[in-house]
């Protein structure tokens, strides 16, 4: 039986590019690598699995369409991805008017009164088998932020509400969430060098 | 506003969190400093993680076959220039009228099939990009049906995908009366190509082959090719279309293997463009 390292070992750029050729194998171990992060973002901003299926097969296609104009120069295929998931589910929340009826469903209030959107999901995330090491470091990472940075960090990626708009709905001063939000993705940064710099 | 504040703006901009108004100032602002662009790229793969803090549920097995399924089907985008203007606006005229059959046959030896074919037009006209792209790729789902059990080699198919799936192509499918032979064409008059999907015609005599004839109106049918069907009466061919060849009518006739330089027989499968 004949192995194919290249398409298990070769960085996600060249997948990209390969792809990029009409490859389809390419594609297929692209989605063997990442296609677990774009259902994870995907659920986590649309809530309901079947949407967030339909938000990654979207997303893939688009993934599949556009190949030929990704530039590794300017980021790395995740953040590729995950931008076109992000932008692709928020589009389908926002297409259907629920946004706030996911925000609001998705919160939890936790011991301390903090409302943290994806709390539940971590938990479930725990039960899981396949938690992989960048992951549980995220994860980790998340967990580790103080609760009102994480949720400013958490209404606008997962929530997709600028600061203006988790200002109001936290009933918050627009200053003290740009604060937070900035503070929060600081120490995400220095927490997740060791990813961010074996991962480029 | 200060470098520094500019600086400021990369974090909510990486998630996403700007509004519009704001967005649009920092990207200006951003094609013209590279340190705020460098911040950007940063918090951008910072932002891109996030992904994984959300829910652990792996997705649905099926999800990543669905994922090929419809790279296969929309596949090779060859890009080319939208139908012309001209193209376009007879493409509004026709979408209101009814579908016809033409009921006056192009050449004499035509008369004969007339009476026994129906064509049906999926798109016997130009139509907007749009609509014959929605037209190629319904076909098209029904067609990969027949090309996965016809065993056809997947380059080969990818390609022919890559045909059906065309902005111009034009679709047009042929049914007989009764439980007989049927063909869909798949004419791209721009690339020069026309495929030939039948279903139902059987197998050619021993010593017989099929050939495709393109005629253009008020002129002798000019040969395409010639093809054969499966045991299951399948075919499924891609020809070549003489440049200049302006199609009015396609059909089939059964001729010696080689082909004949004009039909012998009686013409089927005849449709009108």
């Amino acid at each position: 039986m004949r192995i194919h390292p290249a398409g298990v070992v070769s960085p996600d750029s060249a997948l990209v590019a390969r792809a990029a050729g009409g490859d389809e194998r390419a594609l297929g171990a692209l989605y063997d690598r990442l296609g677990g992060m774009a259902f994870s973002l995907a659920s986590a901003v649309v809530g309901d699995p079947a949407d967030a299926e339909e938000v990654v097969a979207d997303a893939f296609a688009q993934v599949w369409r556009s190949a030929a104009g990704f530039d590794p120069s300017r980021g790395s295929v995740t953040a590729w991805l995950s931008t076109i998931v992000r932008t692709r589910a928020l589009d389908l929340v926002r297409a259907r008017k629920r946004r706030a009826r996911v925000l609001e469903e998705a919160a939890v209030v936790t011991d301390e009164g903090e409302t943290l959107v994806i709390a539940p999901s971590l938990e479930a995330a725990d039960r899981g088998a396949e938690l992989n090491e960048t992951r549980a470091l995220v994860q980790r990472s998340l967990a580790e932020l103080p609760a009102p940075q994480r949720r400013v960090i958490e209404l606008a990626y997962f929530g997709g509400l600028s600061q203006s708009e988790i200002a109001e709905k936290l009933s918050e001063p627009l200053g003290t969430v740009k604060t937070r939000m900035r503070a929060g993705m600081e120490k995400l940064r220095q927490t997740l060098r060791p990813v961010l710099e074996a991962g480029a | 506003m200060s470098e520094h504040a500019w600086l400021e703006q990369a974090a909510p901009y990486a998630l996403g969190a700007l509004d519009e108004r704001e967005r649009t100032a920092f990207d200006a602002h951003l094609a013209t400093c590279e340190v705020c662009a460098t911040e950007v790229r940063e918090l951008r793969e910072v932002a891109g993680l996030l992904a994984l803090g959300g829910p652990g549920v792996a997705p649905p097995p099926e999800l990543r076959e669905r994922i090929l399924d419809d790279a296969r089907k929309v596949r090779p985008i060859v890009t080319r220039a939208p139908s012309t203007t001209a193209a376009a606006s007879a493409a509004g005229a026709a979408a209101t009228a009814p579908p016809r059959v033409r009921a006056r046959p192009i050449v004499p030896w035509l008369a004969a099939a007339a009476a026994i074919i129906v064509a049906v037009g999926l798109g016997q006209r130009w139509r907007s990009e749009r609509d014959a792209r929605l037209a190629a790729e319904r076909s098209v789902v029904s067609l990969r049906a027949s090309l996965d059990s016809s065993g056809v080699a997947l380059a080969t198919r990818d390609s022919l995908i890559a045909t059906l799936v065309a902005p111009e192509v034009q679709a047009v499918t042929v049914t007989s009366s009764g439980p007989n032979p049927s063909a869909r064409y798949f004419l791209d008059r721009r690339a020069g190509r026309i495929v030939i999907a039948t279903s139902a015609l059987p197998k050619a005599a021993p010593g017989r082959t099929y050939q495709l004839w393109g005629i253009e109106t008020g002129r002798p049918p000019v040969s395409l090719g010639t093809f054969d069907t499966d045991a299951s009466g399948r075919a499924l061919a891609t020809l070549p279309v003489p440049s200049g060849l302006r199609i009015a009518v396609t059909a089939v006739t059964d001729e010696p293997a080689g082909g004949s330089p004009q039909p012998t027989t009686t013409p089927i499968l005849a449709a009108t463009w």
